[in-house]
């Protein structure tokens, strides 16, 4: 295992969010062209973080909404 | 100290217009106004709180004491930040609150068990499910699971994975609804990543159920 490889990783959700300087972007970009494995690990993190953004939300049971609409009408009273 | 509806304090933020209309409406003395509060963010506070408690009654108990501080505090909103954002922090401090006691404990999640290695004896293998689009690999089955991976992880990752990668906020924005620094935020967000991309890889190779995030 190459430190390289760990440095990289650690900085992969900055890297992916786009939330990295330029040199370490530039840095990174470079490493993963030349480590296949350190490719493969990107791959599936970025695919993980798209398929986390696309779960959405969990949809509110009609029963609840109208539960808490009460609640927050007996409150004001 | 100004208030929304008296002041118009510097450093406000430009609100959603459907935000400011019914903050509008509240300040003009509009008591519909909350009730349509509630129909517009509710739905979203009880997916967060129930990615946060894990279960029904609890997350509904959330939301119902985010909407008591709204009404006590309303008031007193100066508009320095979003309303959706100061729902979402009113919501993360009942969340932090109700499961004080009740749930998992804050603990560490090391990167060390998150790093997944290379073995450079084996050949680097790029699975086929990294390569579709995100929209065709998510099917009930794959959000059950997902759920209880997310469920899994220690609360103080949960919930800032929650409010960044599931609720769409910034880095600076859960910094500032948490009182975390932009690195802390960060640093949480990777592992809880690194964990789940875990339990997804498991998940496509057959090999794992959702562990417990002590590893």
């Amino acid at each position: 295992m190459k430190e390289a490889c760990r440095e990289h990783f650690e900085r992969l959700s900055e890297f992916i969010d786009g939330e990295i300087d330029q040199i370490t972007g530039d840095r990174i970009r470079a490493h993963l062209e030349s480590c296949p494995h350190c490719r493969a690990c990107w791959a599936t993190f970025k695919k993980s973080v798209e398929i986390f953004q696309h779960l959405g939300p969990d949809p509110i049971p009609s029963e609840v909404l109208t539960e808490i609409k009460a609640f927050i009408r007996s409150s004001l009273a | 100290m100004g208030n929304l509806c008296v002041d118009r304090p510097a450093g406000r933020v430009e609100q959603e217009p459907e935000d400011q209309t019914l903050l509008d409406r509240f300040c003009a003395g509009d008591g519909e106004a909350l009730g349509d509060l509630a129909d517009r963010y509710a739905a979203r506070l009880y997916s967060f709180g129930l990615r946060m408690c894990g279960n029904s009654s609890d997350a509904q108990d959330m939301v119902q004491d985010t909407f008591l501080n709204v009404i006590r505090y309303l008031k007193g909103f100066r508009g320095e930040t979003k309303l959706k954002n100061w729902l979402f922090r009113l919501a993360s401090s009942a969340c932090l609150k109700k499961r004080r006691g009740k749930y998992d404990p804050d603990r560490e999640l090391p990167l060390e068990a998150l790093y997944p290695g290379h073995d450079p004896d084996a050949p680097p293998e790029i699975p086929d499910w990294s390569q579709n689009p995100a929209d065709e690999l998510i099917n009930d089955e794959l959000r059950r699971y997902l759920v209880r991976a997310i469920k899994k992880l220690p609360p103080n990752y949960r919930i800032v994975f929650t409010l960044r990668d599931l609720e769409g906020f910034s880095t600076a924005e859960v910094g500032e609804m948490l009182n975390l620094t932009a690195p802390a935020v960060k640093t949480r967000l990777h592992r809880a990543r690194a964990y789940l991309r875990r339990e997804l890889d498991g998940y496509y190779r057959g090999t794992s159920e959702p562990e417990d995030g002590r590893s």
